[in-house]
C-alpha cells in the first residue's frame, strides 16, 4: 500500500516535470496548468504514502520488539521499542530522499499557487524529481536504526533542516533561471525562451527573497542539531564533519545575505553564489555520509 | 438574404483616396442609417479606420450593384475621383473569410497589430447600438472578434517588438521589470534618442534626465518630455542613478568607457544599466557590455531583434490562414443552413481543430506580451503622408516611428 503510494507519487512527478519541459517546448499554457495538478496529486500520494509507512513501520519495530523479547533480548526488545515510538519516516536513506524532494516540491507548489511563474517549474522540478528518482531507486526495506536515532528529535531537528534545505533546492533552481536569463540578455539575441523568463530583477529579488526566508529555519535546525548532540552524547559540538558542513553552508548563505544586504552585490555573482549554497547543502546531506563516523546513519550502507 | 462586403484599403487605394472616405462613429451611423432606407440593406456595419473602409451589408436581393452604396460614401465626401476601381467586393463564403483574416490583422499593413480588433468591435457595437445589425451581422462579428482573439492567442502572430523603440522597452522590460522605477537618461539630444525615449516614457518611468552638449537644447528636449536638464560634463554623476542610458551624441569618439562605467557601478549598488547607444559612430566602448549587470545594446543589435520578430510573425501567418479557414469553413456551414431555413447552434470550433487549441483560448494566464506601441502606430504613419513602408524593416527610418499619440 504504502509503496504503491509512493510509486504513484513519484509517477506524478515524473509527470508533473515532463509537463514543465513539454510546456518549455510547445508553450501551451495548459501543460503547465497540468503539471502543476499533477504536482498537487503527487505530494498528495506521498503524504499518504509517508502516513502509511509510518504506520507499517511503527507495527513492524513492534513485532521486532516481541520477536527479541521471546528470544529472551531484552535489551533488544527494548530498542525496538524505543524504535517504534520514535519512527518517523525519514530515517533511512530511501525515506530520507523521498521526503526532501517532497518538501522541494511542496515548497515549490505553494510558491507556483501564491505567485504563479509556470517557466520555473523546468527548473526546479528536476531538483525534487532527481531527490524522488534517488529514493526510488533505494532500498525500501526498513532496518534497524541507531540507537540515537530512537528520539524524538528525529521529529523536530530533520524537518526544520529539510525546510531550509527545500527552500535552498528553490533558491537553487531559480538561479538557474537567472543564469539562464542573464546569458540571454548578454548574447544580445535573446531568444523566445528571454520573453517567457522573468526579468533579471524579480528573478534576483526572488533568490533573494526564498534565501532570507530559509536562512531562520537552517539556524535554528542547526542549534536544535546542537541541543539534541547534548543530549545523545553528552556535548553540543564536536567539529564532526556534518557539524562543520553544516556550519560551512550557514557561512555561504551568510556571506550571500552580507554581500547582498551590505555590499550591494547583485546579479549575476550573488546568483552563482546562492547555486554554490545549495551544492554545499547536498554534500552536507550526502556526501558528509561517508565521512561521518557518527551521521553516516542515513547512508545505509550495511556495516 | 445574402453577405455583402464592399471597401477599399490600404491594398487597393492610395492614402489620400482613404482618409476622404474614412468616416468618424457618429457619421457611420447616419450613413448606415441612409442605406438602410434603401429596400436593398437590410444590416449593416461599417468598419472605418485609417487604413481600411468596410461595409458589410446584409441584403435580401441577390446583392447585385452593392459596390454602388460606396457611391454615397463618395458623395458624402464630396468627391469628384472614382472610387469603383479602388473597391474590393467579396460574398457569402469569401466575406465571412476576409473579416475574420482582417479581424486576425492578416490585411493589416503591420500584420498581426492589435489595433484592428479594438476597431472591428467598436464599428461592431456602434452598428449595433444604432440598430442597424441584425440576426447575421451579429453573429458574423461576435466570431468574427472571437476568431481575431483566438488567432492570436494560439499564433505568435502578434509577438515581439518590431520597431528599435519598442524593442528597446521589451528588454528594458527583462532586465528591470517594472519600468515604472526606472530613471531614464538621455545624452544627446537627438531625434532618434527622443523617439527612443518617448516609448519608455509611455511606460510610465518614473523620471528622466537630459544631458547635451549645448545646455539648452537639453532644456527644450527636458521640457518636451518632462524630464529635467542637466549639463553635459554632470552625466556621469547623474549616470549613478541612472537605470536606462540612451546614447546618441554626434561625438566622433567613444565617449563612455569601460573604466567610467566600472567606477559608476561600483556606485550604483550592483544595480542592473541599460546602455542602449544609437549613435553613430558609436557612443560607447563596445567592451561596456562585458561589465557585470551592464547591458549594452547598439542600433545594429536593436534592429536585428526587430527584424528578427517579424520574420518570426510572417513565420506564424501559415498557422493562422489555418485557423482562420478553418473557422471560415464552420461560419460558412452555418450560414447556409440558416439561409436554408434550417438553422443549427455554431459551435466553437470545427471537428478537424482538436481539444488542447479550445482548452489553452479559456486559458487565463496568457503569457504577457512584448509592448510594441509602434506597431499600433502603423497605421496613423501612412495617413500623416509617409506613405506605404517598405516590407522590409531593418535599417529603415519607420523602425523608428513615435510612440501612438491616439488611436488611428
Amino acid at each position: 500500500m504504502e509503496r504503491m503510494l509512493f510509486n504513484l507519487a513519484f509517477l506524478g512527478y515524473t509527470l508533473s516535470t515532463a509537463l514543465y519541459v513539454g510546456y518549455l517546448i510547445t508553450k501551451r499554457e495548459q501543460l503547465s496548468r497540468w503539471a502543476l495538478w499533477c504536482l498537487g496529486l503527487a505530494l498528495a500520494f506521498h503524504a499518504g504514502s509517508f502516513l502509511t509507512r509510518t504506520v507499517v513501520a511503527r507495527h513492524w519495530y513492534w513485532q521486532q520488539a516481541e520477536i527479541l523479547r521471546r528470544s529472551g533480548n531484552l535489551e533488544g526488545a527494548l530498542d525496538a521499542v524505543r524504535a517504534a515510538r520514535a519512527y518517523v519516516p525519514w530515517s533511512n536513506w530511501f525515506e530520507s530522499f523521498s521526503f526532501f524532494g517532497a518538501v522541494i516540491a511542496l515548497v515549490f507548489f505553494l510558491i507556483q499557487w501564491r505567485s504563479p511563474v509556470p517557466i520555473l517549474g523546468i527548473f526546479v522540478m528536476p531538483v525534487a524529481w532527481a531527490m524522488v528518482t534517488v529514493a526510488f531507486f533505494s532500498d525500501q526495506t526498513l532496518h534497524q536504526l541507531m540507537p540515537a536515532l530512537h528520539s524524538y528529535w528525529m521529529a523536530i531537528h530533520i524537518p526544520v533542516m529539510f525546510v531550509a534545505y527545500a527552500i535552498f533546492g528553490n533558491a537553487f533552481g531559480v538561479g538557474l533561471a537567472y543564469l539562464v536569463q542573464e546569458r540571454q540578455l548578454k548574447s544580445k539575441k535573446p531568444s523566445e525562451l528571454a520573453y517567457r523568463l522573468p526579468s533579471l530583477e524579480q528573478l534576483d529579488t526572488r533568490i533573494y527573497q526564498l534565501i532570507l526566508i530559509a536562512f531562520p529555519p537552517l539556524t535554528l535546525g542547526i542549534f536544535l542539531g546542537g541541543v539534541w548532540a547534548y543530549s545523545a552524547w553528552g556535548r553540543f559540538w564536536g567539529w564532526d564533519p556534518k557539524e562543520t558542513w553544516a556550519l560551512i553552508t550557514w557561512f555561504v548563505y551568510v556571506i550571500y545575505l552580507y554581500l547582498r544586504l551590505f555590499s550591494g552585490w547583485r546579479g549575476r555573482k550573488t546568483a552563482y553564489l546562492s547555486l554554490s549554497g545549495f551544492v554545499v547543502v547536498l554534500f552536507t546531506y550526502m556526501g558528509v555520509n561517508y565521512l561521518s563516523e557518527l551521521h553516516g546513519f542515513l547512508s545505509g550502507l550495511k556495516r | 438574404m445574402k453577405l455583402v462586403m464592399v471597401g477599399i484599403s490600404h491594398k487597393t487605394a492610395p492614402v489620400e483616396l482613404r482618409e476622404r472616405l474614412a468616416v468618424s462613429e457618429r457619421t457611420s451611423g447616419e450613413l448606415l442609417a441612409q442605406l438602410r432606407r434603401m429596400a436593398s440593406v437590410a444590416e449593416g456595419v461599417i468598419l472605418s479606420t485609417c487604413n481600411r473602409v468596410e461595409l458589410y451589408v446584409v441584403t435580401p436581393g441577390d446583392g447585385a450593384g452593392t459596390e454602388a452604396l460606396l457611391e454615397v460614401f463618395r458623395h458624402r465626401a464630396e468627391l469628384t475621383t472614382p472610387v469603383l476601381p479602388h473597391v474590393y467586393r467579396w460574398e457569402d463564403g469569401e466575406a465571412i473569410r476576409h473579416l475574420f483574416r482582417v479581424a486576425a490583422g492578416l490585411d493589416s499593413m503591420v500584420v498581426g497589430e492589435h489595433e484592428i480588433l479594438a476597431q472591428v468591435k467598436q464599428a461592431y457595437h456602434a452598428a449595433l447600438a444604432a440598430g442597424h445589425t441584425g440576426k447575421l451581422s451579429n453573429v458574423l462579428f461576435q466570431r468574427s472578434l472571437y476568431v481575431g482573439k483566438l488567432v492570436r492567442t494560439h499564433t505568435l502572430l502578434s509577438r515581439g517588438a518590431l520597431s528599435v523603440g519598442s524593442v528597446a522597452v521589451s528588454l528594458a522590460g527583462k532586465i528591470f521589470g517594472d519600468l515604472r522605477q526606472s530613471h531614464v537618461m538621455i545624452l544627446g539630444a537627438g531625434k532618434i534618442a527622443e523617439m527612443t525615449a518617448r516609448h519608455l516614457l509611455s511606460q510610465k518611468v518614473r523620471s528622466v534626465l537630459v544631458a547635451n552638449r549645448t545646455y539648452e537644447r537639453a532644456c527644450a528636449l527636458a521640457r518636451e518630455l518632462g524630464g529635467q536638464a542637466v549639463r553635459f560634463d554632470q552625466a556621469f554623476h547623474e549616470m549613478r542613478m541612472a537605470d536606462i542610458v540612451i546614447c546618441s551624441t554626434a561625438a566622433p569618439h567613444p565617449i563612455i568607457t569601460r573604466t567610467q562605467v566600472e567606477s559608476v557601478m561600483r556606485d550604483r549598488r550592483g544595480r542592473s544599466l541599460f546602455v542602449i547607444d544609437i549613435a553613430v559612430p558609436r557612443d560607447v566602448e563596445p567592451a561596456v557590455h562585458g561589465v557585470d549587470n551592464v547591458y549594452l545594446y547598439n542600433i545594429d543589435d536593436l534592429q536585428a531583434i526587430a527584424a528578427e520578430n517579424l520574420a518570426r510573425r510572417s513565420s506564424e501567418v501559415t498557422k493562422a490562414e489555418r485557423l482562420i479557414a478553418d473557422h471560415a469553413e464552420l461560419f460558412l456551414e452555418w450560414y447556409r443552413a440558416w439561409q436554408s431555413g434550417a438553422e443549427h447552434s455554431l459551435p466553437l470550433q470545427s471537428p478537424s481543430s482538436f481539444l488542447p487549441l479550445r482548452l489553452a483560448s479559456l486559458a487565463q494566464g496568457q503569457e504577457p506580451r512584448m509592448p510594441s506601441p509602434s506597431e499600433e502606430h502603423a497605421g496613423s504613419a501612412a495617413r500623416e503622408g509617409r506613405g506605404t513602408p517598405p516590407p522590409i524593416l531593418p535599417r529603415s527610418l519607420r523602425s523608428l516611428n513615435p510612440p501612438p499619440r491616439g488611436r488611428s
